[in-house]
């Protein structure tokens, strides 16, 4: 099958569709709605991984897709919201700074190791997901400030990690 | 609206809550089998990334407690 256009790379595009509602809800305060898009982005994100074993389509260029995807689409949800002033600035900045400085780690193995990393520790990804939950949170102002702080804790965390693992470390045989 | 503002803020505490809680035990079992690995990297990624996933999956939890308890 097509490694650029697959049922599972569509399911992955579809998530933009998200965006432009999203932003008229916050825009309007139309708050439950913007939370529906937030955990259909969310639903649409467990989905396309799913459609790639089905389909048997899964590439490399899926996976890059995906996560910029996943960069983009939590990106917007979480500017929009500071934006709006829905959600602090600071730990927005913080989660944004990490997650950019965490891909240009990653693109930095990749020269050095000559493949993409294989270590197992899946912390940003889980982090990732949990960005999901933060713009969830932040729609209906839930312990918005809890959340994002400790969000963009742990994040800093893990990328000192993450920044040793893969800069410092031997890279593994 | 969907529903009233008391409605759906229980469905985002539902919403969080049990993911959170699932994930909470799922993370537990994964950093005990983990700690049972032998010595090298491989066990240090995947308890690391176990803690991580255990703290999230609190942090989940305790913020919900902290929204109706607090």
């Amino acid at each position: 099958m097509n490694d650029y256009i697959n049922p599972a790379n569509a399911v992955t595009a579809s998530r933009m569709l998200a965006l432009p509602p999203f932003l008229y809800c916050v825009h309007h305060d139309i708050y439950q709605w913007a939370s529906m898009l937030v955990i259909a982005c969310g639903l649409l994100d467990k989905l396309d991984g799913l459609v790639a074993r089905i389909f048997n389509c899964s590439s490399g260029f899926g996976e890059l897709f995906d996560a910029i995807t996943d960069a983009i689409c939590y990106g917007f949800f979480l500017i929009v919201l500071a934006s709006y002033g829905y959600v602090p600035w600071i730990p927005v900045i913080v989660i944004g700074v990490a997650g950019a400085t965490n891909s240009s780690m990653r693109a930095i193995y990749v020269r050095r190791a000559g493949r993409a990393t294989n270590y197992h520790s899946f912390a940003m990804e889980r982090l990732v997901g949990f960005a999901a939950f933060l713009a969830g949170t932040g729609c209906n102002k839930y312990e918005v400030k809890y959340f994002f702080y400790s969000c963009a804790s742990l994040m800093v965390i893990v990328l000192i990690h993450d920044a040793k693992r893969m800069l410092i470390d031997p890279i593994p045989s | 609206m969907i529903t009233s503002p008391e409605t759906f803020v229980w469905m985002v505490s539902a919403v969080v809550f049990f993911p959170s809680a699932t994930w909470l035990v799922v993370d537990i079992v994964r950093l005990r089998r983990a700690l049972a690995m032998e010595e090298g990297d491989d066990r240090h990624d995947r308890v690391f990334g176990s803690i991580i996933g255990v703290i999230m999956a609190a942090i989940g939890v305790a913020g919900v407690l902290k929204f109706h308890l607090g």
